[in-house]
């Protein structure tokens, strides 16, 4: 049986309410920091799937995005070294298409039917711009999904799987755009979405014999969050009871992370017996169908969708969005306290990817970053990598810098942090409200960009108090 | 033991934001000033130390720089560098090499010209003085790397912004009579309070400037100061310290652990105890370092340094007098100057000659001068 083992998502703590872009906008929609893309979104995803599962025995992972910070050079890799996984692994970038997320999930389910991978590791996550005031703009939500592919206490099993492609200039982004093109509705929904996804749907039930009835959730890709309604009409299902909301009003179309974070809102409410549809859509559609077994009880307890919606901050100025995003210019600086060097960020990969810091062998005192020599009890080269990505942390002592850049989140807070179980670490704290910063201040790590240097987008990871 | 060494003349220049004139006339200004008085000339002096954090103007090696312009060639000349502290570190090189027998004369000149960069292209030099790999990156400037220290004081002892704003006053006060201050305002307590924030809790008026100065030392064998000069003042006590430049490494964020190691070495060496001081310079970046100062030299109990503030006990009549120049705060703080500077102060305490703010009697001085934040340590303990 090779199926889902255990999912995860993350959803930004930011929200900007529509009515801030378009008056009269209903809802909100969930947005990345300034410190967040789609690397980072997919890596905190990619470590409340892993929450209670050894890494050591990820091999493989897939990350599905349009947005990739980079054209030519992978982030997998960098999604790996965030959640610690081994090197020895499959990793690769799918791309090019919202239907990525569901490409690189079928990819993984063959991976392991076939013997290749025993676990692989699936994430998808986009933050799409849109023209500013555009009608899309509204509708564009941040986020990141993760699911876990294996064939040993499988929570939920795919029974079947069917795409079809679509050839058509529906929505679409050339490599010199930033921002998203779409045709006019009238033809894009008809030929492209409602026409591609009912395709493949259809094709999916009438192959494997299965009736609209069969199923107790219905999870369809939306673009808008209505139009979903009226395709699940035209294939039979019943809107009010069979099929998933789209989250729309809570968070709006996360693009490729779509599929993957409604299955996982899906596999939230699910119980042993539910039977799901899942269906994609991006020059074609992908289906799939799940069965859930017992296991599924065994794997709550993550964040997932329900409690990053929950954890939320509101962000009411369209301007901070705009500036967040690279769409309104800041202030440029002559100088910004970051050092770039290819070969230090490759030396200190395990520290500032993996955030590994070391504990002494002999006396057990935990350091970061590395150390040669044991400041308890000087002992030398005795040493153990240490995770402290999951660890919690309290903010010992703090400064709010009005005078530092980068001029998009004033005041700056660094923080000095001691963890549960040792070791001491210097960081930013993000996603901060300043007026509720104290020492003692419960904190977790989160892995964010650093400002570009160089051509080079760079990654570390900065505290963040606790999103409950 | 104690008549070996002593420092012979003292002078600096004034400390102002934007001065027009280059680094070798700035140092001049300073050197000219050490020398009035003394029965020596330029030729008399057989080494020169400058000191300065690098980074600052686009001069490199300014040592062979400033040896040409006050003529000291073909005398060796040496370069120090421990950031803020610089030109104490100097003071201490100079020590040694009469101590050893190698010179009898050292002219150490400190300077800083930060004029030419904009304050954040300073901040971030200045930032850069921490570890560039793991910290500062994340941003500890300076002011952040003492904010972090203040919160920890306040979250441990309960110390106050007041607190910290009280420090400032005095010093304004003194400042306000020093003619080679850069700030020559008094402030009150409100205007303290009031002022910008930078780095919370550290207001506007909690910190030190960045300013173009200089300063000179001229430290002498012991036989040559008697002859020379009609009061020397002698260097008893010397104490250099380090810790870590991660902040994240230190044992103690309430405390400044090299001013600790510093301060116990000079009192070791003079055979003197904290009640013994007359009067004090300790380096007052940020208002918070000179209550750090006062628990870490033994003025005042860990925790208690606020209390000595509230009391007025470091004004010029109060039981030990602090930087009643004014201090980094009122003065300004030139880098690689700094050090020479309260050198120069307590040099004329001792002398008798502060006419603008004597504390009465003072027999013994003591000055405390950091690197970094709290990354080099360095008490000179001076006596008449």
């Amino acid at each position: 049986m090779v199926g889902i083992t255990a999912y995860g998502a993350y959803v930004p703590l930011f929200r900007l309410s529509r009515e801030a872009i378009a008056e009269g906008a209903k809802g909100e929609k969930s947005i990345c920091n300034f410190d967040e893309d789609s690397i980072t979104m997919a890596a905190a995803a990619a470590i409340d799937c892993l929450n209670g599962i050894d890494r050591d025995t990820v091999d493989g992972l897939y990350f599905a995005s349009t947005t990739h910070p980079y054209k030519e050079k992978l982030g997998a890799t960098t999604i790996a070294m965030a959640a610690d996984l081994k090197t020895d692994i499959l990793t690769t970038d799918f791309s090019h298409s919202l239907r990525a997320g569901t490409s690189a999930l079928k990819s993984a389910l063959d991976a392991v039917k076939a013997g290749s991978a025993k676990k692989v590791l699936v994430t998808a996550a986009d933050c799409r711009l849109a023209f500013p005031r555009s009608a899309f703009e509204p509708n564009f939500g941040d986020g990141a999904g993760a699911l876990l592919i294996g064939d040993t206490d499988v929570a939920a099993s795919v029974e079947a799987s069917y795409s079809v492609y679509n050839e058509i200039m529906d929505v679409w982004r050339h490599e010199n755009d930033s921002f998203v093109r779409t045709w006019e509705d009238r033809f894009t929904l008809a030929h492209g979405y409602l026409a591609g996804v009912k395709e493949a749907v259809s094709g999916l039930m009438k192959k494997f014999g299965y009736s609209p009835g069969d199923f107790s959730k219905v999870v369809l890709y939306s673009p808008d969050g209505r139009r979903h309604t009226e395709l699940a009409k035209s294939l039979g299902f019943d809107p009010k009871t069979q099929v998933q909301d789209p989250l729309f009003a809570v968070m709006g179309n996360t693009g490729t992370a779509s599929p993957l974070m409604l299955l996982v809102a899906a596999l939230e409410e699910a119980k042993a017996g539910d039977r799901i549809l899942l269906a994609s859509y991006g020059d074609g559609s992908d289906a799939f169908v799940l069965q859930v077994t017992e296991q599924i009880e065994k794997i709550r307890g993550r964040r997932g969708m329900k409690k990053h919606l929950a954890s939320r901050k509101a962000v009411t100025d369209y301007k901070d969005y705009l500036a967040w995003r690279g769409i309104l210019p800041a202030e440029p600086r002559k100088e910004t306290v970051v050092f770039l060097s290819a070969p230090a960020i490759w030396r200190e990969r395990d520290a500032n990817l993996r955030l590994h810091g070391v504990k002494c062998k002999a006396c057990g005192t935990v350091q970061f970053p590395p150390q040669r020599v044991c400041t308890h009890c000087h002992t030398k080269d005795q040493f153990e990598p240490y995770r402290l990505s999951d660890k919690r942390a309290r903010v010992f002592t703090f400064a709010m810098d009005r005078i530092t850049s980068p001029v998009l989140e004033l005041p700056i807070v660094t923080t000095t942090i001691d963890f549960d179980g040792g070791g001491r670490m210097q960081c930013f704290l993000t996603d901060r409200d300043p007026e509720q910063i104290e020492c003692g201040l419960p904190v977790e790590m989160t892995f964010r960009k650093l400002p570009m240097k160089g051509g080079i987008q760079s990654y570390f990871w900065k505290s963040m108090p606790i999103r409950t | 033991m104690d008549e070996d060494v002593a420092i012979i003349g003292a002078g600096q220049s004034v400390f102002a934001r934007k001065c027009g004139v280059s680094v070798r006339e700035l140092c001049f200004q300073a050197y000219k000033e050490a020398m009035e008085g003394l029965d020596i000339t330029k030729d008399d002096i057989d080494a020169s130390i400058t000191c300065s954090a690098p980074e600052y103007d686009k001069q490199r090696t300014p040592s062979g720089l400033i040896s040409e312009y006050l003529e000291l060639t073909p005398k060796p000349a040496f370069y120090v560098e421990s950031v803020c502290s610089s030109s104490s570190t100097g003071v201490r090189i100079a020590w040694s090499l009469i101590k050893s027998g190698l010179h009898k004369v050292i002219a150490v000149i400190g300077f800083q010209k930060m004029s030419e960069l904009t304050s954040r292209e300073a901040a971030e030099r200045m930032g850069r003085g921490g570890d560039i790999i793991w910290e500062s990156p994340f941003g500890v400037t300076m002011p952040a790397g003492y904010a972090m220290y203040t919160r920890a004081h306040m979250a441990k002892y309960g110390t106050t912004e007041e607190q910290l704003a009280r420090v400032r006053v005095k010093n304004s006060s003194y400042g306000a009579r020093n003619p080679k201050a850069n700030y020559r305002k008094e402030l009150s307590l409100d205007d303290v309070m009031n002022s910008n924030v930078i780095t919370s809790p550290l207001k506007m008026f909690d910190c030190c400037a960045n300013c173009d100065g200089s300063s000179t030392v001229i430290v002498a064998r012991g036989d040559i100061a008697k002859r020379v000069s009609k009061t020397p003042i002698w260097i008893i006590g010397l104490g250099a310290a380090t810790d870590t430049m991660t902040m994240s490494g230190r044992k103690s964020l309430t405390g400044l652990e090299c001013s600790q190691e510093a301060g116990k070495q000079a009192y070791e060496m003079a055979g003197l105890k904290p009640e013994d001081i007359d009067v004090a310079e300790v380096h007052d970046c940020f208002t918070v370092s000179e209550i750090l100062a006062y628990e870490d030299l033994g003025f005042a109990k860990p925790g208690e340094g606020p209390g000595l503030i509230d009391d007025k006990e470091t004004y010029v009549d109060g039981r030990i007098p602090v930087n009643v120049d004014g201090g980094l705060l009122s003065k300004g703080h030139p880098i690689g100057a700094t050090g020479g500077s309260q050198i120069r102060t307590i040099v004329r305490q001792l002398r008798g000659e502060a006419t603008e703010a004597q504390v009465k009697g003072a027999e013994v001085g003591l000055v405390h001068n950091v690197g970094g934040v709290g990354q080099y340590g360095n008490v000179t303990i001076l006596r008449r």
